[in-house]
């Protein structure tokens, strides 16, 4: 009898657990069908339009799957569950691709490197050429930036047995910057210079503080001899709002950090105007939560990742910039409208409007950055598209 | 839909159970009507519009096996059934490969059709047959076309097996009865079976992959082991996993299936691995190719023959391309030797006859996993010929370390010394509530996995 009513209990619970995930699942998803899951930065699965076509072709049921496992109740509960048993339980060296260690976390980023780069970096160098040749052609100064991610600024830190990453990023760059060099090309390498201080990148993010930014925009202030901003010009802030750092954020936040993001108010603020995508916008560098207790992550640098800003602050003495690539770019702007009068910033990735050629030929911009991590270096994709 | 879904598991699975048990017993029709409808939404799920494939498989099989009372035409009908049957699946599985050989052997410049294979269309095929060559045999036709439909489109063993024999289910089909005690072993087969395809299957397969990737010339010796070991548990785990949940919920609707793997790992020769491995497909393939060919009933060069013709449709059964062919006759090859003299040597020597066959058995997973013949050999070279990689040394230290939990349970459940133990010990009640609870937590787990894990291919799914 005892048998028996063990053998009950075990089917009744089971069937309870999957009917109340999926009653709650299904009224989560009818109360509110869209969602933003902040860990993962993206918005979750929305259903295929129910139609004869959709259901004759299999994409509406298809698309269930994913739907239910983006809404299913508890998600994030689960999701940080499972990552508690990668990191604590089964102390796997990477988890949701981070190198996991006590003070440190490390993508692990897809090695994908044929042994000779040169032919990779002739083509890139070949474009980067064309648009150098375009800026100069009406009077202008191209500078192509080079800056390490943080998977190579602190390469040492890597386990051994995995990929080797200093071979792989010595080579790039190597390859990169010695044909552009040989070519012509303008370029400025700040990785021998970051990689000299590995406190100019986040433990729990991929891209380096905004004192690694400020560095940056210091080395190409003078490369293009153009006056910069001194650390006596401004006050540096530390905000009190946890960090996410997108290497924590794949874990679901659970790594433990007292990492912060940092800021900075200039003793004289220079006055601007902020377009973003010919939206005029408020006119900040830095988007703050309200509250102090909310998650601040490194896009409060500009906002993230924009397809276009303009930043003007009307003084016509100073020169204009254009400064494209990915989201390294975002810290490094807060600095940079600073010593130009009118700042462009584009991310191709998101610009579609024109190619970055017909771009500099229409706005004609004084100087002209190319910055590009050295995960990109050599890849003809996204800011890398030079047309 | 895959049984190591969420979309299965909250959505499919609590609407099955309710429609079909709701319903009193007695209903015997219409719980079968329930199932039917479910198996074809299932099918459907996944094909849309090319269930009409298997739509024709039941209809043909249905149609040729009802003059089988009839003895005039009794032959004819089976020669019709088989040759429909087999057009079926030539067509829409082997076509573009036989194009592309037949382009490659003459010189030809056909164009290769693009056919999309419609899921587990080897598997209903086979069971298709199987239901028209017992009819033959003697089992009685079955005249209700719904029962005919549902035997071969039964959802838990549809898209990946075991093989369901008409014969063994035939009296399943309208007499079968669902009780508590079977409801209960089927709960917890199916998740057991879970768990082996979301909690071991996926994490080895995924260490599996990452070696395969590696590029030519860099996988040294014992990566290239470590490869061949990761992918045999992954596909042990991920086959016999699936089998498990559909032998588990075979057993919750009240049907018997038979089972399909027996710790194959602890073989000592091929030939009993291949009575341990996917039992389903090699008894059919037995009774209903090897046998009437003749079997071993005709002389050594007659069964040698036999066997040959076996192993060459097993392998391509398994597959449309030359390595799976290849695969199949890597195994007729130590079969054949096996049985002209070395099993005799090996039945007296335990350890060495256990290493012979993993060794075996682990380069054929290699033949089985690369469909391009050049990496494949180039990948059985690393194993067995010393190389100098220019991977780093510590690669393969590092795969064991992110995977060396997943690994351990992985050998340890390949072999029956987990389950022994368990069954040596007389469980009170709080033993079997612990367990009980502990199979429920084990639910739970896998649902973590499942919500969390990106990755969750399942290797069976295209046959």
């Amino acid at each position: 009898m005892k048998q028996r009513w063990i053998k009950i209990s075990t089917l009744v619970l089971a069937a309870l657990f999957l009917v109340s995930v999926t009653a709650l699942t299904a009224g989560g998803l009818l109360h509110n069908p869209k969602g933003y899951s902040l860990y993962e930065n993206r918005s979750l699965a929305v259903p295929e339009t129910f139609s004869v076509e959709t259901v004759l072709d299999g994409s509406f049921l298809q698309s269930l799957e994913p739907v239910f496992s983006d809404h299913i109740t508890l998600r994030d509960y689960w999701l940080k569950l499972y990552t508690f048993l990668q990191v604590e339980v089964l102390r796997k060296p990477a988890v949701q691709g981070v190198v996991v260690q006590e003070d440190l976390l490390l993508p692990v980023n897809p090695v994908a490197e044929t042994p000779d780069c040169r032919p990779a970096a002739e083509a890139m160098v070949e474009n980067l050429l064309k648009l150098q040749t375009t800026v100069e052609s009406y009077g202008g100064t191209f500078l192509f930036v080079g800056i390490p991610e943080q998977s190579s600024a602190l390469r040492e830190w890597y386990p051994e047995g995995l990929a080797d990453y200093d071979a792989v990023y010595s080579s790039r760059e190597a390859a990169l910057f010695g044909t552009g060099e040989a070519a012509g090309l303008h370029m400025l390498n700040l990785t021998p210079t970051m990689l000299q201080n590995g406190d100019l990148y986040y433990r729990s993010d991929h891209h380096y503080r905004l004192q690694g930014a400020y560095l940056a925009y210091q080395e190409i202030c003078e490369a293009l001899e153009v006056s910069a901003i001194s650390e006596e010009d401004f006050t540096w802030k530390s905000l009190p709002n946890p960090f996410l750092g997108s290497l924590n954020r794949k874990l679901m936040g659970m790594w433990d950090t007292d990492e912060a993001l940092w800021t900075y108010e200039l003793k004289k603020p220079i006055p601007f105007t902020r377009w973003d995508n010919g939206q005029s916008v408020e006119a900040t560098v830095f988007d703050l939560p309200d509250s102090e207790t909310a998650y601040v992550q490194y896009n409060a640098y500009m906002g993230g990742d924009k397809a276009e800003t303009v930043i003007r602050t009307d003084r016509p003495d100073l020169p204009d910039c254009l400064i494209f690539g990915d989201s390294f770019t975002n810290a490094l702007e807060t600095f940079l409208y600073t010593s130009f009068d009118e700042t462009r910033s584009l991310d191709l990735r998101h610009y579609t409007e024109m190619g970055i050629l017909e771009y500099v030929q229409t706005y004609r911009p004084d100087v002209v950055i190319c910055l590009q991590n050295d995960t990109v270096y050599l890849l003809p994709e996204g800011n890398g598209v030079i047309e | 839909m895959v049984f190591s879904s969420t979309v299965f598991l909250f959505l499919f699975l609590p609407a099955v159970f309710a429609c079909y048990f709701l319903l009193p017993s007695r209903f015997r029709q219409g719980r079968n009507a329930v199932l039917l409808l479910f198996s074809l939404l299932f099918y459907f799920y996944g094909e849309g519009a090319r269930i009409w494939v298997m739509g024709l498989s039941v209809l043909v099989n249905y149609l040729l096996a009802l003059p089988m009372g009839n003895k005039r035409w009794r032959k004819p009908a089976l020669i019709a059934a088989v040759v429909c049957n087999l057009a079926i699946l030539g067509v829409s599985k082997y076509t573009g490969f036989a194009v592309q050989t037949c382009n490659g052997l003459f010189g030809t410049a056909l164009t290769v059709p693009q056919i999309v294979m419609p899921l587990g269309v080897s598997f209903f095929t086979f069971q298709g047959m199987s239901y028209v060559i017992d009819v033959y045999r003697g089992e009685p036709v079955q005249r209700n076309p719904a029962n005919v439909a549902l035997y071969i489109s039964l959802f838990p063993q549809l898209i990946a097996g075991p093989i369901v024999r008409y014969g063994q289910v035939a009296e399943d089909l309208n007499l079968r009865k669902e009780t508590l005690d079977k409801a209960y072993e089927g709960l917890k087969r199916f998740i057991l079976g879970l768990a082996k395809k979301v909690l071991l299957a996926n994490t080895l397969g995924q260490a599996a992959t990452e070696v395969f990737a590696l590029p030519d010339g860099a996988v040294s010796t014992p990566v290239a082991w470590l490869g061949a070991v990761l992918f045999g548990l992954q596909i042990y785990y991920d086959f016999s996993g699936y089998s498990d949940m559909a032998i588990g919920l075979g057993k919750i609707f009240g049907f018997r299936f038979l089972e399909n793997f027996d710790h194959p790992y602890c073989s000592r020769s091929i030939t009993e691995f291949w009575r341990r491995w996917h039992m389903s497909l090699g008894s059919w393939f037995r009774d209903y190719v090897y046998i009437p060919l003749g079997g071993s009933r005709r002389g050594l060069p007659r069964q040698l023959l036999n066997l040959l013709a076996v192993w060459f449709l097993t392998g391509l059964w398994h597959g449309a391309s030359w390595n799976f062919v290849l695969w199949g006759l890597y195994f007729a090859f130590w079969i054949v030797l096996e049985k002209c003299f070395l099993l005799r040597f090996l039945e007296k020597n335990r350890v060495f006859s256990c290493i012979y066959c993993l060794v075996l058995v682990f380069t054929g997973w290699i033949l089985f996993s690369f469909t391009d013949l050049s990496q494949c050999f180039a990948y059985v070279k690393a194993m067995f010929w010393p190389t100098k990689a220019a991977i780093s040394p510590g690669f393969w230290l590092q795969i064991l370390g992110q995977n060396k939990v997943e690994l351990a349970l992985g050998v340890l459940f390949a072999t029956p010394l987990a389950g022994k133990l368990l069954q040596k010990r007389s469980w009170g009640t709080a033993g079997k509530l612990l367990g009980n609870g502990g199979l429920l937590l084990l639910l739970a787990l896998c649902t973590v996995y499942l919500v969390s894990m990106n990755f969750n291919p399942f290797l069976y799914f295209r046959f």
